[in-house]
């Protein structure tokens, strides 16, 4: 074994990254090496610095799509609380492990270039410690390794937006707990745009006149011996149980935005014929394929990089779990469209449906009822 | 032993509580509503989980039965057109009665709603009459509730307007000519508001393609002719 692999094991857990930083001193196997960078140094200090206002999903925060100015650095907090959600219409409770007390998280929104200056904080309230991996940074686990705060304490990390694309971020403790954590809620996504905006499948530039942040989250639910969900008076206590469930791969809820019915009826999407709507959907843990029924995939950046020319007209989409990606629509017709993981069993039993609600005018030249149903013509 | 068991359910009925006893042979007892142009009597409550246990027992139904904290008053639920022909076929036989479902007009009179106030549709053209609805109809949500947690009308019915709909023997495919209800594909349910349910099924679960409000729980409720 090198002393590499030995080193980076026991890193996955916070005392084993304070053994690596032992065995490097020892060693000095790490001394730091000149690189030439292939990043320009930027004096981030001079840098204008700008708050973004973190708003929960299925929405996003105020966000240009065309950069206007140079980069700079965007101050986001993100507040952890541990929770009792309701998932499901059931009434079916979860403690959740949330970013800003929603599940998923809030989305950040950057663009290629500028700093994103991260406040973790872990609300006193709370019993468990947390930290951060951000799928869209760079180095040290995602920056996990840097944030880990207790209870009452909080941490500023900072990470610069090299790849545009659709990431998802996640807490990832130690051990068990990263996908203890990840299964309770606790993850989310980042939008990192080009400077100059998205553009289309020709390379030209493409605009949305909407977005919509679709978390799609399993849920792992224990039973008690009647087979009914268990209810537990504070976070953690599901532990033991849970990881039984987990263990199975089968959740017993597959849902959006936090519970089953969380996007549909009152709060189902909205939208206009002819507006172009984009949806970013992110699975931290879990693989997942999107559909509109009703509608298409008109562009879409299925593995979340914006470098990628986006593939087009596709009727159903793949989302690997851990990542996110991004599809662009422009509704044609007006009615109700639902927005479902196309394994149907997960959309209608486990809870995988958004409705869209789309105003305008019909259109019968893409569609009409020629004639009603009624009773079956005779065969000439 | 027929006569005895109906003064002792009505003794019970004036007292304002319902005579529940022990054995599969207790029955319910319906409570009378005169509507226009007919007389019918109407179980107060939906059938319970006690019920259904009763009707297991009896080696005539499928124990579905979820196990729930108060059977004798937690409606029964997750119960399909099937299911329910079995529970009716049975009941009668062990009590000597006709219950029977109540059509979907049947029970829109003893609900003794007001017609509906005319919602705005969601699209007024016609073309999207399909989704006109959506979002439009009350849909109590949560977990089954014990019984007599929701209003009661004039004649003493209760939870009509609950989480829990009810099967009616109203074939929803009438427009298309289809009224012997064995060739019947779904099933007017009422509830909160009117929908409609394939016989086969058991939990109106939400989603997919579904763009109406579909039910919470699906459960039943007897009546009998007044004679």
């Amino acid at each position: 074994m090198s002393i590499l692999t030995k080193a980076l094991s026991p890193a996955l857990t916070r005392r084993g990254l304070l053994a690596a930083a032992t065995v490097t001193a020892a060693t000095a196997a790490f001394a730091p090496v000149a690189q030439a960078s292939t990043q320009e140094a930027v004096d981030v200090a001079k840098l204008p610095r700008v708050k973004q206002v973190m708003v929960a999903p299925p929405f996003l925060p105020e966000h240009e799509q065309v950069a206007k100015d140079g980069p700079k650095v965007i101050e986001v907090t993100l507040t952890i609380e541990e929770k009792k959600m309701v998932i499901d219409d059931e009434g079916t409770e979860l403690w959740a492990l949330t970013f800003g007390g929603s599940v998923p998280g809030p989305m950040i929104v950057a663009h290629e270039g500028d700093y994103v200056e991260v406040t973790l904080q872990n609300l006193p309230s709370n019993i468990m410690e947390h930290n951060i991996d951000f799928h869209s940074a760079t180095g040290a686990l995602g920056g996990g390794a840097l944030t880990h705060v207790l209870p009452g304490e909080q941490v500023v990390l900072r990470w610069k937006a090299t790849k545009p694309g659709v990431f998802v971020y996640h807490c990832a403790p130690e051990g068990i707990m990263i996908p203890y954590h990840v299964v309770h809620g606790m993850n989310g996504a980042v939008m990192v745009l080009p400077r100059d905006g998205l553009k289309d499948a020709k390379g030209k530039p493409f605009a949305y006149d909407r977005a919509y942040f679709i978390g799609e989250q399993d849920f792992y639910v224990p039973r008690d011996e009647q087979g009914n969900f268990k209810k537990y008076d504070v976070a953690g206590e599901n532990m033991s149980d849970a990881l039984d469930v987990m263990r199975t791969l089968t959740p017993t809820h597959v849902v959006f935005n936090g519970a089953k019915g969380a996007l549909t009826g009152d709060n189902a999407l909205k939208a206009k014929a002819g507006e172009t709507v984009l949806f970013i959907h992110a699975q931290a843990n879990r693989d997942t394929r999107p559909h509109l029924i009703g509608g298409h995939g008109d562009n879409v950046w299925e593995g979340g990089s914006f470098n990628d020319v986006p593939a087009t007209n596709l009727e159903t989409w793949f989302i690997r779990g851990g990542s996110a990606g991004a599809m662009a629509y422009t509704f044609q017709q007006p009615g109700i469209y639902a927005y479902v993981n196309h394994n149907l069993i997960e959309a209608v039993m486990l809870g995988a449906t958004a409705h869209v609600v789309v105003e305008g005018e019909w259109n019968d030249d893409l569609m009409m009822q020629v004639a009603k149903p009624g009773p079956i013509a005779a065969q000439g | 032993m027929l006569r005895t068991g109906i003064s002792l359910a009505l003794i019970a009925l004036v007292a304002g509580v319902l005579n529940w006893g022990t054995g599969p042979q207790d029955r319910v007892e319906l409570v009378p509503v005169i509507l226009s142009g007919q007389s019918l009597r109407v179980a107060p409550f939906e059938v319970t989980v006690a019920d259904w246990s009763a009707c297991v027992a009896g080696g005539a139904c499928e124990d579905i039965a979820t196990s729930v904290d108060n059977p004798t008053t937690t409606p029964m639920t997750g119960v399909n057109w099937f299911d329910i022909a079995a529970y009716i076929t049975w009941y009668n036989n062990a009590h000597g009665t006709s219950v029977r479902l109540p059509t979907a007009q049947e029970w829109r009179d003893f609900s003794r709603k007001p017609a509906p106030v005319a919602r705005k549709p969601l699209f007024d053209d016609p073309r999207l009459a399909w989704a006109a609805n959506y979002g439009q109809e009350e849909t109590p949500r949560g977990p089954v509730r014990v019984q007599g947690s929701w209003p009661k009308t004039r004649d003493g019915i209760a939870d009509l307007d609950g989480n829990v709909w009810e099967w009616t023997s109203s074939c929803a495919a009438n427009d298309a000519g289809i009224d012997d209800p064995a060739h019947c594909p779904a099933m007017t349910v009422m509830g909160a508001h009117e929908s409609v349910i394939p016989v086969f099924v058991r939990d109106p679960a939400s989603g997919g393609c579904a763009t109406g409000t579909p039910p919470t729980h699906v459960g039943f409720r007897l009546v009998e002719d007044q004679h």
